[in-house]
């Protein structure tokens, strides 16, 4: 889960401040490397030219971490930036991959187990021109093999889109608001 | 030492016994330690580790765990292994302090000898055998990496830290001694055409980078 609000900052833009907090209480230095992933991520979505000296708190409090934890925050993120009403340049993904040591295979978002029996893994976050805005990736790989990923990645983030909108959708139903909106437009 | 441009790191690794962990009695400790002090950058205030020291140890780790095979540090199999503390500090930071640091640190590890032990059965005592002819520390590859900062469509490889402070984005690289990339991490918005290109010529600095750290440690 995360959670916004603003306070002030910085004269000519918008400063982001993140706080990520792991499962298990105390702060690893795993979660100032998330931390930094996430800072860097909403600085090139949201607008901050158009907020100056307010100051964005993002926090990250995981529940549960049964791997892909980078991209489920980064997914997380854009729909509670989506949902404080942020104004960002256009949504964004993330998609993680991971291959595993034994067959060689492919898995997209891999559970934890899958995670640790990999010796590959990718995490790759699309904006809304499909075009990569961050990504993290180890292991031993080539070049053409990477694009490989970074292309059929793209894939997965167009149905992870889909399923924003549809949980969106879902959510404004109940909308009084914008159920009201609707109505009054001809 | 490492010196790129104005930024300077220096690391080094020290040696003490540990008991090895329950879960893994043959194998000894690897401990990266990355200290961003204040005299490196006014940017830095004294006290605790800045979070980008914090991120840059624990990206270090994940880096070193897989070139360092652990089980070389083992002296006594549940007993006694070394445990080698590495610590990178950077005596100034003039941009692209990663850069340096895993360039200092490989080095470090390259040149780095595990000293002869000697164990006393009557006193249980394991100690440094002073005489002794010292072991190689082993490496499963040398990491090098290449830092390059986004600008507009084009990329800027060792950025100074005045192009860091308005940088729209970076891309790192860690590749090894024989060109495999092993690691890369990326901000900023990147068109297809870049990242490809970008990772091509980190590879063939990362050989440039190599090739110097060879003829420095001796091979």
């Amino acid at each position: 889960s995360s959670g916004i609000n603003a306070e002030y900052g910085d004269p000519e833009k918008a400063v982001i401040e993140t706080t990520v907090k792991g499962a298990t209480g105390h702060g690893t230095p795993v979660d100032k490397v998330i931390e930094q992933a996430v800072t860097r991520v909403c600085e090139q979505v949201i607008l901050t030219a158009a907020h100056p000296r307010t100051s964005f708190q993002v926090i990250v409090q995981i529940e549960n971490d049964d791997g892909s934890i980078l991209a489920v925050i980064m997914n997380a993120l854009c729909l509670a930036l989506m949902d404080a009403g942020v104004p960002m340049k256009g949504m964004f993904g993330a998609v993680s991959c991971v291959r595993k040591a034994e067959d060689q295979e492919r898995h997209w978002d891999a559970t934890g187990e899958e995670e640790q029996k990999a010796d590959c893994q990718f995490v790759f976050v699309y904006n809304s021109e499909k075009e990569m805005i961050y990504s993290d990736y180890s292991g031993e790989f080539d070049i053409d093999q990477y694009m490989l990923v970074l292309q059929k990645g793209r894939q997965v983030a167009v149905d992870l889109w889909a399923f924003f909108r549809e949980a969106f959708e879902k959510l404004l139903v109940k909308d009084v608001k914008y159920q009201m909106l609707l109505k009054s437009k001809p | 030492m490492v010196c790129f441009g104005d930024t300077r790191v220096i690391a080094g690794i020290k040696g003490r016994f540990a008991q090895p962990d329950i879960e893994s009695p043959g194998e000894g400790f690897v401990v990266p330690n990355v200290t961003l002090p204040s005299l490196c950058n006014s940017k830095y205030r004294p006290g605790m580790p800045s979070d980008s020291a914090v991120a840059m140890s624990c990206r270090l780790a994940a880096v070193l765990s897989k070139v360092v095979d652990r089980t070389q540090l083992c002296v006594r199999p549940g007993k006694t292994a070394w445990c080698l503390y590495v610590d990178a500090v950077c005596l100034n930071d003039d941009g692209n302090v990663w850069d340096a640091l895993l360039l200092a640190t490989s080095a470090a590890l390259k040149s780095a000898i595990l000293p002869a032990t000697l164990y006393s059965a009557e006193t249980d005592v394991v100690a440094v055998d002073r005489d002794g002819k010292g072991t190689m520390l082993k490496l499963n590859y040398l990491p090098v990496s290449v830092t390059l900062s986004v600008f507009d469509g084009t990329t800027i490889p060792d950025p100074t830290e005045a192009e860091e402070r308005i940088e729209e984005g970076s891309v790192t690289c860690c590749v090894d001694q024989k060109g495999t990339v092993r690691a890369v991490w990326s901000s900023g918005h990147l068109p297809d055409e870049l990242i490809s290109g970008t990772l091509k010529y980190a590879v063939t600095r990362a050989d440039i980078l190599c090739s110097i750290l060879q003829k420095v440690t001796g091979d």
